[in-house]
């Protein structure tokens, strides 16, 4: 047993570090590293003598003000939610989750289309063409990553906003609060702390992102660190200095964001859920009060998730772009086209399904494994598993990216699984394994030991009672792993577009090209298709009878 | 049917000595309780028998032969060690069935043959027979408990442990099972060993009463024996109440104090006012300052006036010294030697 654990623990540490830390840590190196020796200055002077100041500048403002917006698009969201009888409306929990779960350059390339120049907006009220010109500014490149991410904030402060239970606003009513009063003593200070931790990850998903940049920021030439990177290591002149630089400065950043994000969550949160009477007070929104709620929900819907779906269902569906919106213009061919056997089309979403098959597969296995190495993260070695494991959630996908590259294309390597379609599963893999680590932990931890001890003195060896008992019930956790890997590996982009070998598509490295070469049917048409069935999915599995394994005693 | 023996069993967590070196015998057939409040080490000793946590010194010994031993670099897994066990919160596994969770023993020590036999064997001794395909939690708290039976004896083991196995029920469910589980018990013949901070289950079920505290052993003895001579005041404390005549050294049973004088020689009298008149149903409690910081406990058939000056009588061998024995236990420096 005591043999067991030690060899496992080495070999969960050998694994990731070969996986994930030395990449991570090569950035650094190839950052400061000048022919042969360290020059720890190396990246300042890049700094001075380049226009990368105003690039981290730029994706540093981005930040701010997506900020901003989101903040004021999922606070009154929340209240809402929260505090009124739409909250009950359990079906809203689940639409509010599709713009969060649409990636980001599909969400871009329907705005674009909806706003350009003859887009659908000037083609439903031409009027508007007096202004559509001014979405492609930074204020539309902030409204679109902030319609993307609000979601997430959304849940953050209604999930703090339900738990602040109704007996402390009852005891405060009680005492001789006001609402004002209430609001300002009461409720501010407690949503506080889960408003600076979930606008802190606001803003590391903000610099981090890369679809929107790619697409919208580049049409309106707003370059921020993540499509900088892409461009110096994906076309001409290549220049691995400056793409580490930045890197670094990403990874540097979105750590230390990520350590202030812990410090706060470990100083400045309360427990909130007072036992048993968290029940919630009886609001009723009525009257211009109700109606302004629905009303405010419903733009949200219409302009979140209606205008980005509308314009790439139209997309996918019209038979000549200049005609437009207009009755027989509406054909299916390009679907017919796009799901040909044997087409290019065809052929890049079959190899996001079989990578994306591979990739949930494999990050299943080791994301087991590694969150029962983490048990319940009480000694260091297993703090620093759980660490290591999460990093990929942490840090930046492209950074990530830039590392496995320097890593795995290095002279030096032995193994030849760069330009391969090893290499392309390993990326995912990395990229998101640490989903199946947090499902799996989650609900490990919710398992008694108690019960795997109740295994042993039932005479079980350590082998079968983790057989029979530990893994049926961490099926659950394992399942939502998968899946949830499934579905991004087989939405991301910007792995695909730098590790693909050539001439292999995916179907997001599909849509993008289709998009920048102006084949926008054939491109929209497998954006609905990808995200269709990855959708679809989803709600299978979601639907089917939670295993055995799902209920607890 | 099986006798355990501890030598020299000590076990610590960091800094925490969780139980000083004990020596001692489990005796075969009996029904064995550690008594003890939370954090006496009652269930750290009984989780070392059972191998779930490994002793830092000593030797424990199944019927002479060491299933550990430090000095002999033995530990023997849980998992041969062959007894059964009940868990506090039972330990059903949610994602088997009643008949599965039983038959688990069977099955994980590959005994193939007859498991239907034995397991509907099991149920039916603990009457549970037709509820084989039912899933935990389609079960009441007694079911389960008598399921987590059930599983502990289907391989009819020569020990059991109890791991506070009462606790998680209500009280008058708890009440019917210590009978049952006390009955299936003696029915069996197996040696039993119980964990509980509950004095009366304590007291009705056992053959013999082991109290712990912090860590030690502080007197074993059959429950009479420990309600009459407590070796420890906190033994007295712990179990039954307690009025002390002298702080720490003698003491005597609310329900031996008499309000009238027995005329016996020796008979100690003592005069206290009532401070307090609680009504319980079958009887008064009265509680009374006997001077010199004494707040002693009665009973009464009748209702008393608070403030009123009584005289209270107590037969001379009702009245127990306890400091003897505690000066034994100090004889022997650290290790505490009880058979």
């Amino acid at each position: 047993m005591i043999h067991y654990r030690k060899w496992s623990t080495a070999a969960a540490f050998l694994l990731l570090a070969v996986l994930i830390v030395f990449p991570l840590l090569l950035i650094f190196y190839t950052a400061v590293e000048r022919d042969g020796h360290i020059d720890p200055a190396a990246p300042l002077q890049m700094f001075a003598s380049s226009n990368l100041a105003s690039v981290l500048f730029n994706s540093l403002w981005l930040g701010v003000l997506v900020i901003v917006v989101t903040t004021i698009l999922a606070l009154p969201l929340a209240w809402i939610m929260a505090r009124s009888p739409l909250g009950r409306q359990r079906w809203l929990d689940v639409v509010l989750l599709i713009p969060f779960m649409t990636p980001p350059y599909i969400g871009s390339m329907g705005w674009m289309l909806f706003m350009q120049k003859n887009g659908y907006m000037e083609q439903l009220l031409p009027a508007s063409a007096a202004w559509t010109p001014a979405f492609f500014s930074l204020g539309g490149m902030v409204m679109i990553m902030s319609l993307h991410l609000f979601p997430f904030l959304y849940l953050i402060l209604r999930n703090t906003l339900l738990q602040i239970s109704g007996s402390m606003e009852e005891a405060a009513t009680v005492h001789g609060g006001s609402p004002g009063y209430r609001f300002r003593r009461i409720i501010l200070p407690l949503l506080l702390s889960s408003y600076a931790m979930g606008v802190l990850l606001i803003f590391v998903k903000t610099i981090a992102e890369f679809g929107t940049p790619a697409t919208f920021g580049r049409r309106i030439g707003y370059y921020v660190m993540t499509s900088e990177i892409h461009k110096y290591i994906s076309s001409w002149p290549i220049d691995f200095g400056k793409a580490t630089a930045l890197a670094s400065l990403l990874l540097s950043a979105c750590l230390v964001m990520w350590y202030i994000q812990s410090i706060l969550s470990s100083r400045y949160s309360y427990r909130l859920t007072g036992g048993k009477g968290s029940r919630q007070k009886g609001y009723t929104l009525t009257g211009w009060k109700g109606w302004l709620s629905g009303l405010y929900i419903a733009l949200l819907l219409v302009v979140s998730i209606g205008i980005p779906y509308f314009s790439v269902i139209t997309a996918s569906l019209l038979k000549l772009r200049g005609a437009g919106i207009a009755a027989g213009n509406w054909t299916f061919k390009h679907y017919a086209e796009l799901l040909q056997p044997g087409s290019d089309s065809m052929e890049a979403l079959l190899n996001s399904f079989t990578l994306s098959l591979a990739a949930s597969t494999i990050a299943v296995v080791l994301g087991t494994f590694f969150a029962l190495k983490v048990d319940r993260g009480q000694r260091v070695s297993q703090k620093w598993i759980d660490l290591f494991s999460l990093m990929p959630n942490t840090v930046p996908g492209i950074v990530i990216v830039v590392g496995l590259i320097l890593f795995w294309n290095s002279p030096w390597m032995p193994v030849p699984l760069y330009n391969s379609y090893g290499m392309v599963v390993l990326t995912y893999v990395i990229l998101f394994l640490p989903y199946t680590v947090q499902y799996v932990k989650a609900n490990y931890g919710q398992i008694d030991s108690i019960l795997l001890q109740a295994g042993a003195m039932s005479g079980g060896r350590p082998l079968y009672v983790f057989r029979r008992i530990l893994l049926p019930l961490l099926i659950p956790g394992i399942i939502a792993g998968w899946m949830m890997t499934f579905t991004i590996s087989n939405r991301e982009l910007v792995a695909s577009l730098l590790i693909l070998p050539p001439s292999m598509q995916t179907s997001a490295t599909y849509i993008f090209a289709q998009f920048e070469q102006g084949a926008v049917s054939m491109g929209m048409a497998m954006a609905v298709v990808s995200v269709g069935i990855t959708t679809v999915l989803l709600l299978i599995l979601n639907a089917l009878p939670s295993t055995r394994g799902g209920r607890q005693a | 049917m099986t006798e355990i023996t501890l030598q020299g069993v000590s076990k610590s967590y960091g800094s925490v000595q969780a139980l000083q070196p004990v020596d001692l015998t489990i005796l075969s057939g009996k029904f064995t309780t550690l008594l003890g409040p939370s954090g006496c080490g009652k269930t750290t000793l009984l989780r070392l028998i059972a191998g779930l946590e490994t002793p830092d010194t000593g030797e424990v010994l199944v019927d002479g032969k060491p299933i550990f031993s430090q000095q002999k670099r033995i530990n023997m897994p849980s998992h041969r060690r062959e007894f059964g066990m009940v868990f506090q919160e039972f330990a059903l596994w949610p994602h088997m069935t009643v008949y599965e969770n039983v038959a688990f023993s069977l099955k994980a020590s590959g005994r193939k043959k007859q498991i239907r036999e034995s397991v509907e064997r099991a149920l039916e001794q603990v009457r549970l027979t037709g509820m084989q395909q039912r899933q935990p939690h389609q079960l009441s708290g007694g079911q389960q408990q008598r399921v987590a039976f059930a599983r502990a004896i289907v391989m009819q083991p020569g020990l059991i442990l109890f791991d506070e196995p009462l606790s998680a029920l209500d009280a008058l469910l708890r009440e019917e099972m210590r009978h049952e589980l006390m009955g299936l018990v003696r029915e069996l013949g197996i040696t039993a060993l119980y964990v509980t901070h509950d004095q009366t289950e304590a007291m009705s079920m056992s053959d013999e009463i082991i109290v712990m505290q912090s860590g030690t052993i502080l007197q074993r003895g059959t429950p009479e024996d420990i309600y009459r001579q407590p070796a420890d005041p906190f033994v007295a404390r712990f179990i039954g109440r307690s009025n002390w005549i002298e702080p720490g050294q003698s003491l005597f049973r609310p329900e031996h104090g008499c309000w009238e004088s027995t005329r016996e020689a020796g008979e100690h009298t003592y005069s206290a006012i009532i401070r307090r008149v609680s009504y319980m149903g079958d009887r008064y409690e009265i509680e009374m300052d006997a001077g010199q910081e004494r707040i002693w406990t009665g009973y009464h058939t009748q209702r008393m006036q608070p403030g009123d000056e009584v005289q209270i009588h107590i037969a001379p061998h009702h009245v127990c010294r306890v400091n003897h024995a505690e000066d034994d236990i100090k004889l022997h420096s650290g290790r505490q030697h009880i058979s």
